[in-house]
């Protein structure tokens, strides 16, 4: 696994360091051009899901960054992502690198709407109280697919 | 119809109040309001007494002491009745005509004031019986400016304590004060079931000693409690206004003498010490929350049910629960068991749990029937599982706790068509035995129902803001009270209660939620794990539901104090 400083040591992410997990293969040898691609499609996918998180956390049209209605598996509850800085998000590319896996922790808020039919729920309406918020760590999970015009988020979830 | 009573021998949520009308009430407070209140005691002669009442955003009234209690306040003369706690004097009367009055709490030492007004008819309440009440805390000017300490004001001060409280009358109340907003009252004369209802309550700081409780019965008789306590000496003086059962006037004041019977925990963050948990801004004059659930709720005839059943079916364990947000996961520890359970004056059930969610169940040797069940181990070896049968007339659904280890076993069985609503809960509950393989026979031993919870008190956390706290608070009532974002005490209610011991720190507990929201709800508390797994069973338009409940405890206590006041009266209603 590649350390936070070791990625900072490779000087290829700005926006945040990403633990690579290449396959061997893909970087053996001194092939520089073959690692200067990679460094550059790890750029492109932290770029890539950050911005999902970001927009899913403004207007919550993220339908340009994913491959299709479906990509999207996250819990309704929850309104907000927040990156857990402490740790870093692992990445690991197919052995035919037209695919990765990413994976990272964030702080989700949850919004729980009391909207059924038990007491507990109708009481707490009657309080003025129709929803609660919480926090909880989640795994943040997507698959990233090549595609034509570059990297687009093929699955993500939350778990 | 239930025979006509003061206070019914029938549950007050099953009692048939008049819908007096406005005139009615006006018509039976005339004379009453000529005469003052009722009381046993001498009240204090005000006579020459001039008293101003001033604050900032109400009233300004005058009241006009004359000899034989009368008084002139607002251009209207009428009569009193006055007592004093210790330096705290208590004011009532009600205007000729007017359907409406005034109660104040009037400290001499200071002259801080709190005024009640107090109305009949034209809202916020429903109907012209209950009793509609504003507050206004200020002062009473003898020309020297307000005090300088500050006004009475709603409190949490009061919030988990409870007295027995005997009236000069002889009525005897339980008073559970276990929210900041409701409280929970047990008569202990009036009627004889020892049951406990719940009621919006004010709770108002006068002194580090003197607090000012109120309570109207709303959705029942409506009528109107209040009085001025002594917290340490447990000595005070009270008004109860409005029509009983019977719907005769009751208008009168007493002297009281409390016994302290024990405290639960507050919740608050240290320090937060502020009352009035559930107000709003802008409301009407006399606005506040009170929690009316029969009006809220869609009650159905039998008609109804069978046609949704029909349509709809019964959702087993379907899907999450924010009830069970905190629950255990179900446990596969039944799956290729086989028992039977054979019941004291109930069926015999035979059971093959071919899953972890598929059971089959016959009864009395019938035919088999699959049923879709979930089950938790929430103590090993003790098993709470539960299952809707199929084709019974009134859609039965059995709640079993099975102890493996003892061959005993206890059903709560819900059914719907009760006399009152037909998608009303009703439950009885089944002592039995178990009968299976590497189960040891009990012999005549039974679970037993229990007065380990009697007093006690639990808060419920199922889900991220989903709170409750639930006071055992009768050998037949379970009352459940929401917690608001501030960890106050908020609305409450409650319902018909059963209490079984399983083990030691293990039991089964029930209520249901009557005239309410019409579920039954069961839960298996380990207090050694201070963990619950339970299960509701629900009807509505949608069909027939049984559904997880889970949550993780806290134990707030024990009013241990009402014990020897309430431990002979009977639990386990089945409606």
């Amino acid at each position: 696994m590649t350390t936070r400083r070791e990625a900072l040591k490779l000087g290829a992410l700005a926006a945040a360091p990403v633990a690579a997990l290449a396959p061997a293969a893909a970087l053996a040898g001194d092939d520089s051009a073959a690692r200067l691609a990679r460094m550059e499609d790890e750029r492109a996918i932290t770029g890539l899901v950050k911005t999902f998180v970001r927009r899913f956390n403004g207007s919550g049209d993220c339908g340009e960054f994913v491959a299709g209605a479906g990509a999207v598996r996250i819990d309704p509850q929850v309104c907000a992502i927040r990156e857990d800085t402490s740790r870093d998000p692992q990445l690991a590319f197919a052995d035919d690198g037209r695919s990765a896996h990413w994976q990272s922790r964030a702080e989700v808020e949850l919004l729980t709407d009391f909207d059924g039919d038990s007491t507990m729920e109708k009481m707490a309406r009657f309080q003025g109280q129709g929803s609660a918020s919480s926090r909880a760590s989640r795994r943040l999970e997507a698959q990233i697919t090549r595609t034509i015009d570059g990297w687009t988020i093929s699955h993500i979830t939350l778990a | 119809m239930a025979s006509r009573q003061a206070y019914p021998d029938i549950p007050l949520f099953r009692y048939d109040y008049t819908d007096l009308q406005i005139e009615d009430v006006r018509r039976r407070l005339t004379a009453p309001a000529l005469a003052g209140p009722q009381g046993l005691e001498p009240f204090d002669d005000l006579a020459g007494l001039f008293a101003r009442f001033r604050c900032a955003d109400g009233p300004a009234l005058d009241f006009h002491f004359s000899p034989e209690w009368r008084v002139e306040v607002g251009g209207a003369e009428t009569a009193y009745g006055a007592l004093t706690l210790d330096h705290v004097t208590l004011i009532t009367l009600m205007l000729p005509r007017e359907a409406r009055g005034y109660a104040l709490a009037w400290d001499r030492q200071d002259n801080r004031a709190t005024l009640f007004e107090l109305w009949f008819g034209n809202g916020p309440a429903p109907v012209a019986r209950e009793v509609n009440r504003e507050v206004w805390h200020g002062h009473i000017d003898t020309g020297n400016g307000p005090p300088e300490a500050e006004l009475h004001a709603p409190t949490a001060r009061c919030e988990g304590r409870a007295c027995m409280w005997a009236e000069d009358t002889g009525n005897r109340t339980i008073d559970y004060y276990p929210s900041s907003a409701f409280s929970h009252w047990v008569e202990l004369d009036r009627m004889a079931e020892g049951r406990g209802y719940s009621a919006p309550s004010d709770y108002i700081k006068l002194t580090e000693d003197l607090y000012l409780y109120t309570r109207t019965e709303a959705e029942f008789s409506g009528l109107w409690h209040m009085y001025v306590m002594d917290a340490n000496r447990l000595e005070s003086v009270g008004l109860r206004l409005g029509f009983n059962g019977l719907d005769e006037l009751e208008y009168y004041m007493f002297r009281g003498h409390g016994e302290w019977l024990g405290q639960l925990a507050r919740f608050q963050t240290f320090g937060d010490v502020s009352g009035d948990p559930l107000a709003f801004e802008d409301g009407a004059k006399g606005e506040r929350r009170i929690y009316r659930p029969l009006r809220d709720w869609h009650t159905m005839t039998e008609a109804e049910v069978d046609a949704a059943m029909a349509e709809h079916g019964a959702k087993v364990f379907e899907r999450a629960s924010p009830m069970a947000g905190h629950g255990l996961d179900p446990s596969d520890g039944l799956s290729s068991k086989s028992f039977a359970i054979h019941y004291d004056g109930g069926p015999s059930m035979e059971y093959r749990f071919t899953s972890a969610d598929e059971l089959q169940w016959r009864e009395n040797g019938g035919g088999w029937t699959t049923a879709r069940y979930n089950a938790w181990q929430n103590m090993p070896g003790v098993f709470i599982f539960g299952h809707c049968l199929q084709g019974k007339p009134d859609h039965d659904g059995h709640i079993v706790v099975a102890d493996l280890e003892t061959g005993k076993a206890t059903a709560f069985r819900g059914y719907l068509n009760t006399p009152y609503f037909a998608n009303e809960a009703g439950a009885e509950t089944w002592f039995g035995k178990l009968e299976g393989e590497g189960i040891p026979d009990p012999g005549e031993e039974r679970h037993e129902r229990t007065l380990d919870l009697l007093g006690r008190a639990f808060t419920w956390s199922y889900s991220p803001g989903l709170t409750s706290m639930h006071l055992y608070s009768s050998p037949n009532t379970v009352s459940w009270i929401i917690f608001t974002p501030s960890q106050h005490g908020g609305a409450e209610w409650s319902g018909s209660g059963d209490y079984v011991k399983i083990r030691d720190e293990l039991y089964f507990v029930r209520w249901q939620e009557e005239a309410c929201n019409g579920t039954l709800g069961t839960i298996l508390i380990n207090m050694r794990t201070m963990h619950d797994s339970g299960i509701g069973y629900h009807m509505g338009p949608e069909g027939l539901s049984m559904s997880p409940v889970g949550a993780y405890a806290r134990h707030a206590g024990r009013i241990e104090g009402v014990l020897p006041y309430l431990s002979d009266k009977p639990g386990g209603h089945s409606v």
